[in-house]
This record gives structure tokens, C-alpha cells and sequence, in this order.
């Protein structure tokens, strides 16, 4: 992973604790996500990182992504490194 | 309680009224002519109007295109798009060129990836789909998903559909001509192409008409997916056929940005706007002061509830939740319905009770006999005009009111066949009466909905095999292979259908081995995206069987709602009275502990 996915690793695990209300048994970076959050959490999640990030993720990519590295790489992969920093965030 | 006295369960609705149109592609056709139309709403609000004539001239040139496609009269077309305004150009097109839409499920986003591209194969197969449209996005999922059905006009992107510039007039459909194949909801059921006539997709309309009694200045309000029922025909066919103005928001929008919802009904002024239970309990719980400022209400006049069983816990949370923004409590209203119905079957009076009668659930489960108690069950209503309901016994006798039996109906809305399976459509359809498999009761004349006798498990408006949560316990160290029933029931506290798993340990095994049943829950959710409310551990042999050794899942969650999944040994008459004598004895030993107190 490198810095800027690990970047988006951390601004993901801050969507999911608040958009999902997930707190304490959060995913860990490398675990397949369909193993921690049911169906309707992971599509929300989808929508939440589409929306921080300003990206649209097409339902191709996200089925091959089962964890949140897959999804780290894909938002890297699309967006600037400004867009990342969780600073700006409202 | 019941027998001499209690009227039969045999609920009439009032007589159907006169068809508005001779089908609802010539109220597409009328539509054009009604200033107002179809505006999505985006997650950042953001709004874009589709007026009739548009929507209506877009399905002209599609019906084109299909035509050059060869699409010819009567051919089935899947449609795999969310909800955009390109759903629209695909389902209205198909009618416009004669052919019969097929909307399926888009992918669930995040893993699933072979589930998905086996389950849409399945279904593009079994429905036979000559042509499948969709969104460029999914052009690679649905790749491996057509390359295995081998529709003969293959896949074609939707935003082709307007290639073509010249429309096709209106095409002859009759009443009697198939007008949409839609599957039950759900992913996971093996769901069943349900076959549906456009005259019956037109008595729905108007039954529901009727009932709803839309004015000019009705406004629509939908977030529910628009490949089944609710939304699609009570959502975007009720407001085409009115006509009226109708507000689309995207499922997967409204899960993550709850207050979406109620802030459309708002900004748009709302009157009608559908959900199931579990919504409603979701902007209960997660719409924050800050996203209801400001936000009137007041015109909400229909908030109907249904799709899953109607939790009065969750309306009732709603209510109190939404009343600092004007909504009124009254306009909650059950419904009761199935995709084998077009729709909605019964519709609860225009009253606002969000309380549902209170019943002994143990003797309800254990005796089919509604006596008071604690466990609420919500009233569903009396039959939509034109249909009639019947509560029928095992032996498929007519019951009295009060007594917990089989929902059987009829009415001019029902599915012609399942499609490609006979044997299944009569095993559905008997002598004109469809049996929902759904269990219930009537009660001064409405009708309570509890249960159900096939043992599909829906939680958040999703149906799911009970096989698939017990396949996920195969290969558990400590579980008995093979002997785990997964079943859904409503807790009396969350007022949400639950999945409940009884599984029985291996010889020798702990039954409060918490880790177990952590193990257990954990595989469940991991296969099945689907978490249980309970896993609970029992002694091997304790749930039931039928003498050829198959698990009984309905009478294992009799027996657990009705206290007696306890008994590890095989049950004779004896034993039976004797626990019966315990359970009295406890129940003598508890008062006087109580008393003595």
C-alpha cells in the first residue's frame, strides 16, 4: 500500500465509523469486507466514499473490491492528493 | 374465542371500479399531454425534471432503437439499471415497442461477485430475456452473467437507447398481453419470475387509485428500488397513470443520507410516499436535528407502510420523531401485498391507530388461537376494491375470526403463471385463489398478518432461503452437521424481522458456549451478509423433525416462541405430560415467589 492509499485507508475507517455508526469492530485494511458489514453496509459505504471523494466508483469496480485496500486503491487511483486530506473535510 | 359466534375470515374489499385506461401503456401514451413529471433527486440534492412529454417521447425513440435491435412484439427485455432517468427510457421503451420489461437487481456493491453474476444469470435465463439493457458501469460484471445465459439479442448499453431520432407510434397493447416479468424481492431466494398481464398491472393501478384518491395537487415521493413492486408500480406506474408529479430518489442514496427522504417530501410538498418498516425506524434513528430544520411535513398525507412485516414499534418512533417538522401521525397507513398480487392486496383505514392488537404470542404459536397478551400484531387493513381474502386452515377449510390460518386471495391483479413452471404456478394459483404462503388472522373484519407458512426469512425487505444461513454452519467444530434451521421472526422488542439461528451442538457439547455461537453468527454474516439477531446452542436432538428425518424450521419456531424447544429426547405422550406439569409447576413456583415477595 502506499502512502496516499494509506491515507485513504484512514479517511475510510473515519466514514465508517461515522456513516455506518461503526465503532471499535472496524475492518481491518486487508479483511474482506462482506465478513464484517452485511450487504446494506457496504453499499452505504460505497455511496459515502463516492460522495467524500467526489469520485463515482461503476458497480464493476466495486465488485472486484472486497476490501478496504481494494476500495483505497481505486479512490487513489481517481482522485489528487489534496482531495484526501481529511482536514477539509466539513 | 373462536368457532360459534366469531364471523368466517372472509374479507371482501368493494367492487372494482371501471378501468381508467384500456392499459397503462395508453396511459403512458395520455400522459404526455400533463404538464408535470419524474425529478431525481442526487445525494448532494441536486434535482433533474424529466416532464411526461419528455419521458413519453424518450420511450418512442427507444421503442425504435429496440425495434432495430430486433426486439420484436412480445419479447422479454432484462433491465439491470438503478434508479435514472435511463430506467425509464428501458422499461417505458419495451412497452412502446410492444415487448415486456424484465428489471432485475443491480449488483450489490463490495464482494458478492460470483453470487450475483450466477443469480442475475439465472434469472435472465428463466425469465428468457431476449435482450438485456444496462448501465456502461456494469458492462463487465453483466458480461460474465450474459456470457453464461446467451440471451439471443445479447447485451445492449441503455444509454444507446435514444440513438435513434425518429419515435414509433403507440403499439397495440390488449389487456390480455404480458406486461411485466417481475421477480420476488430479494437476492438470495431463488426468486421466480412472476408473470403479470397489462390488465392486471391496470387493476392494481386503479384499485389503488381508489383507495389513494389522488388530486391535483398529490405529489409522489420515492426512494424504493424501481426493479419491483412498491416502487415500480405503486411508485412510478401509480404516478404515470394518474398522471402526477413524481420525486425519485435512489435506494442506495437514501441508506446513506437518510434524511433525503423527508427532506424531498418536504422541499416538493409530498403527499404519498411508501416504505417498509425498517425506513421508517432508520430516519427514526439516524436524521439528526440539524438535516430537519426547517423541514414542513405537514403535507404527508399517506405514509404507507408495508413490503416486510408492519412493526407499529417503528411507526410509532417515526411519528414521535418526525412531529417537531408537522407530520402527522395519521398518515401512516399498513399495507399488505406480494409481488404475486401485482402489489398491495389489503389497505388499513384512514385512522391513524399505530397501535396493533395486542396478543398472547405463546398461545398464538402454540395454539393458532389470538387471545390477549403483550406481543403487538398490526391490522393490515380490509381487501383494495376488487379483491377478496380468505384465512384458511391446513385442511384448506375456511376459519373462523381469531384463528391463525393460511392467506388466501383473490383478485383481479394476480400473476397469470410463473413463468416456464407450471407446477409452480399451481402450486401458487388454486381455483383462482393465490396462496400467499403467509400466515394470519382476521379480526373485525381486517386482516393480521404473522408469519408465514413457506420459510422464506425477510429482514430489511429482502427475502432469503433459510438454506443458505444453514449451509453457513456447515464445517463449525462443535456444531452437528447438518442440523441448524435458520428462521425469521419479530422480536416483541424491536418490532424488526430477525434472523434466528437453532443450532445443536455436537454430543458432549456446552449449549451457553458463547464463543460457539459467536463463531457460528460470524459464518452466517460472512456468507450471507446477513448478521443474526440470535444464534441459540441446543442439545443434539432437540429440534424437530418430520419422520423422514427432514427439519422442521416453522414448527422449531413454534415450539422456541411457544417456550418448548427444550426437550432433548424424543417425545411420547407421557413426557409430554409431564413437561406440560413442569411447565405449570414453574409457572405455580414463580407466582408464589412473586406473592412471597
Amino acid at each position: 500500500m502506499t502512502a496516499r492509499e494509506a491515507a485513504v485507508v484512514e479517511e475510510l475507517l473515519r466514514l465508517a465509523r461515522e456513516r455506518l455508526l461503526l465503532d471499535g469492530s472496524l475492518p481491518s485494511p486487508a479483511e474482506p469486507l462482506a465478513g464484517r458489514l452485511d450487504s446494506l453496509q457496504r453499499l452505504t459505504l460505497v455511496v459515502a466514499v463516492e460522495d467524500r471523494f467526489q469520485i463515482i466508483l461503476t458497480d464493476d469496480d466495486a465488485a472486484g473490491a472486497t476490501t478496504l485496500e481494494d476500495v483505497a486503491r481505486l479512490v487513489a487511483a481517481r482522485t489528487q492528493l489534496t482531495a484526501i486530506d481529511p482536514a477539509e473535510t466539513p | 374465542m373462536s368457532g360459534r359466534g366469531t364471523p368466517l375470515a372472509r374479507l371482501r374489499g368493494p367492487p372494482s371500479p371501471l378501468p381508467r385506461h384500456p392499459t397503462l401503456v395508453h396511459a403512458l401514451a395520455g400522459a404526455a399531454a400533463h404538464p408535470s413529471g419524474v425529478t431525481f433527486v442526487d445525494l448532494a440534492e441536486r434535482e433533474t425534471h424529466h416532464p411526461w412529454r419528455e419521458v413519453v417521447a424518450r420511450a418512442a425513440r427507444a421503442a425504435a432503437t429496440y425495434a432495430a435491435w430486433g426486439v420484436c412484439p412480445g419479447d422479454r427485455v432484462a433491465i439491470v439499471l438503478r434508479t435514472e432517468a435511463a430506467f425509464l427510457d428501458a422499461f417505458f421503451g419495451a412497452w412502446w415497442a410492444g415487448a415486456v420489461p424484465v428489471p432485475l437487481y443491480p449488483p450489490v456493491r463490495l464482494g458478492r461477485r460470483e453470487e450475483y453474476i450466477e443469480g442475475t444469470a439465472r434469472m435472465i435465463r428463466c425469465s428468457g430475456a431476449a435482450l438485456v439493457v444496462a448501465g456502461g458501469g456494469t458492462r463487465r460484471l453483466l458480461g460474465e452473467a450474459v456470457a453464461m445465459a446467451r440471451p439471443p439479442l445479447g447485451a445492449r448499453d441503455a444509454a444507446m437507447l435514444l440513438d435513434g431520432t425518429s419515435g414509433r407510434p403507440r403499439p397495440e397493447a390488449a389487456p390480455g398481453d404480458l406486461g411485466l416479468v417481475q421477480f420476488s424481492s430479494g437476492s438470495t431466494v431463488a426468486p421466480k419470475p412472476v408473470a403479470l398481464t397489462h390488465g392486471a398491472l391496470q387493476a392494481q393501478v386503479d384499485a389503488l387509485t381508489v383507495l389513494v384518491e389522488p388530486t391535483a395537487s398529490d405529489v409522489l415521493v420515492s426512494w424504493l428500488p424501481l426493479y419491483h413492486d412498491m416502487g415500480l408500480i405503486g411508485g412510478l406506474l401509480g404516478a404515470m397513470s394518474y398522471p402526477g408529479p413524481l420525486v425519485l430518489i435512489a435506494p442506495e442514496h437514501f441508506l446513506a443520507r437518510p434524511a433525503l427522504w423527508p427532506r424531498a417530501v418536504g422541499r416538493h410538498r409530498g403527499t404519498i410516499s411508501p416504505a417498509p418498516s425498517f425506513a421508517y425506524a432508520y430516519v427514526a434513528d439516524r436524521v439528526g436535528d440539524a438535516d430537519l430544520a426547517g423541514v414542513d411535513l405537514s403535507s404527508w398525507r399517506l405514509a404507507l407502510d408495508g413490503a416486510e412485516p408492519v412493526s407499529g414499534e417503528a411507526m410509532r418512533r417515526f411519528s414521535a420523531r418526525l412531529a417537531p417538522s408537522r407530520f402527522d401521525g395519521r398518515a401512516l397507513r399498513p399495507v399488505y401485498g406480494l409481488s404475486e398480487a401485482a402489489l398491495a392486496v389489503t389497505f388499513a383505514p384512514i385512522g391513524g391507530r399505530l397501535e396493533g392488537l395486542r396478543v398472547d404470542g405463546v398461545r398464538l404459536a402454540r395454539d393458532g388461537l389470538v387471545v390477549p397478551g403483550t406481543r403487538e400484531v398490526a391490522s393490515v387493513g380490509v381487501p383494495l376494491p376488487g379483491f377478496e381474502v380468505e384465512v384458511r386452515g391446513e385442511d384448506g377449510a375456511l376459519l373462523h375470526e381469531d384463528r391463525l390460518g393460511r392467506i388466501w386471495v383473490r383478485g383481479p391483479s394476480l400473476l397469470r403463471e410463473v413463468l416456464g413452471d407450471s407446477e409452480a404456478t399451481s402450486r401458487a394459483l388454486v381455483e383462482g385463489w393465490l396462496d400467499t404462503g403467509d400466515l394470519g388472522f382476521a379480526r373485525g373484519g381486517e386482516l393480521h398478518v404473522h408469519g408465514r407458512a413457506k420459510d422464506v426469512v425477510i429482514i430489511r425487505g429482502s427475502n432469503h432461503a433459510p438454506e443458505e444461513f444453514e449451509a453457513a454452519l456447515t464445517g463449525i467444530p462443535g456444531l452437528r452437521p447438518g442440523c441448524a434451521v435458520a428462521v425469521g421472526y419479530q422480536p416483541a422488542e424491536t418490532g424488526h424481522e430477525t434472523l434466528l439461528v437453532l443450532a445443536e451442538v455436537v454430543k458432549g457439547g456446552r449449549i451457553d458456549d458463547q464463543a460457539l455461537a459467536a463463531r457460528a453468527t460470524l459464518a452466517v454474516r460472512e456468507r450471507t451478509g446477513v448478521a443474526p439477531g440470535e444464534v441459540r446452542l441446543l442439545s443434539p436432538g432437540t429440534l424437530p423433525r418430520t419422520s423422514s428425518g427432514k427439519l422442521r424450521r416453522r414448527e422449531a419456531l413454534r415450539r422456541q416462541l411457544a417456550g418448548t424447544l427444550s426437550a432433548p429426547a424424543p417425545a411420547g405422550p407421557l413426557q409430554l405430560m409431564a413437561w406440560a406439569a413442569r411447565s405449570q409447576l414453574a409457572g405455580v413456583l414463580s407466582r408464589l415467589r412473586r406473592e412471597r415477595r
